[in-house]
């Protein structure tokens, strides 16, 4: 009997730059992952035990203020720091947020105050792997 | 039969401490995952980092100065050494400074070296000055807060 131990790259990553309108609740799409697997409707990466930071950004006219969490297959990882974006007329600000997931990982709107159109046009998730 | 082998995908063990209060001029409260993937302690406002490896950490929070009238600073604090440690952080959402009454991004930082720790050292997160009035930094739902320190281990 023999076994083989997989190995994946250790560091991974996952984007989008099309824009997303984004509501309380939604999860954001990933359209691409580099080193990684898109599942769940391109919306999880596949992560083992990770440290993973994601970031967005939003350009909208308006006010807008996304609560961003990373989240697993089936509980959420309230851990890190929201995305906090108050976005006024012409200005671009961006924000992210951290955490420690097993399995896989996504971006998710944990809640949301917007005063203008709900958007953003960037989201990203950066990942080292500790463990796999 | 079933065999589950954790493979080190790389040299770094990275752990998330939870702050739960951050109370003017104190040190933040933390809560430690329910298991640790580093070798640190942890206790209710501070935590231990342990000689045979060296450490960076990071400590953030998104805090909201509704009256946009004030600034605060934390920093990494070695209560071992009764010293501030690393580059500090500031919030400072007075008058013009800021379009909003959020800011996000800011970090305190330290890389402490296996040298630096004679066999262990306590460390916290501590704010070190706040002006004005207003303040929200607890996790509210309306997006204030949650903060969050990070502590990599990383070798020596």
């Amino acid at each position: 009997m023999s076994f083989k131990l997989g190995s994946l790259p250790a560091f991974f990553r996952a984007h989008n730059t099309s824009n997303q309108t984004l509501n309380t609740g939604d999860n954001l799409t990933l359209g691409k992952a580099y080193n990684a697997i898109l599942l769940d409707s391109n919306t999880r990466v596949s992560c083992d035990v990770s440290y993973v930071y994601g970031e967005l950004k939003s350009a909208v006219v308006g006010s807008n203020l996304f609560d961003l969490d990373f989240h697993s297959r089936t509980t959420r990882q309230a851990q890190g720091w929201q995305a906090s974006l108050q976005v006024v007329t012409g200005l671009t600000q961006d924000d992210g947020t951290y955490a420690v997931v097993s399995g896989t990982c996504g971006l998710f709107v944990e809640n949301m105050i917007t005063q203008g159109d709900s958007e953003t046009n960037q989201c990203r998730i950066y990942g080292m792997r500790l463990k796999q | 039969m079933s065999y589950k082998i954790d493979k080190l995908a790389v040299p770094i063990k990275i752990d998330m401490l939870t702050p739960f209060t951050l109370d003017a001029n104190k040190d933040w409260g933390l809560t430690a995952p329910a298991t640790l993937n580093t070798d640190i302690s942890v206790g209710s406002n501070d935590f231990t980092i342990y000689s045979g490896s060296s450490y960076y950490i990071e400590a953030s929070v998104t805090a909201r100065n509704a009256n946009r009238n004030g600034a605060f600073t934390f920093q990494i604090y070695n209560q071992t050494s009764s010293i501030a440690i690393g580059q500090d952080a500031l919030l400072n959402l007075n008058g013009t400074a800021a379009s909003s009454a959020r800011q996000g991004r800011r970090v305190a930082r330290a890389l402490i070296l296996d040298s630096d720790i004679t066999s262990s050292m306590v460390i916290s997160v501590r704010q070190t000055s706040i002006s004005g009035s207003g303040w929200e930094w607890d996790y509210q739902a309306d997006g204030v807060g949650y903060p969050s320190v990070r502590v990599w281990q990383l070798p020596s």
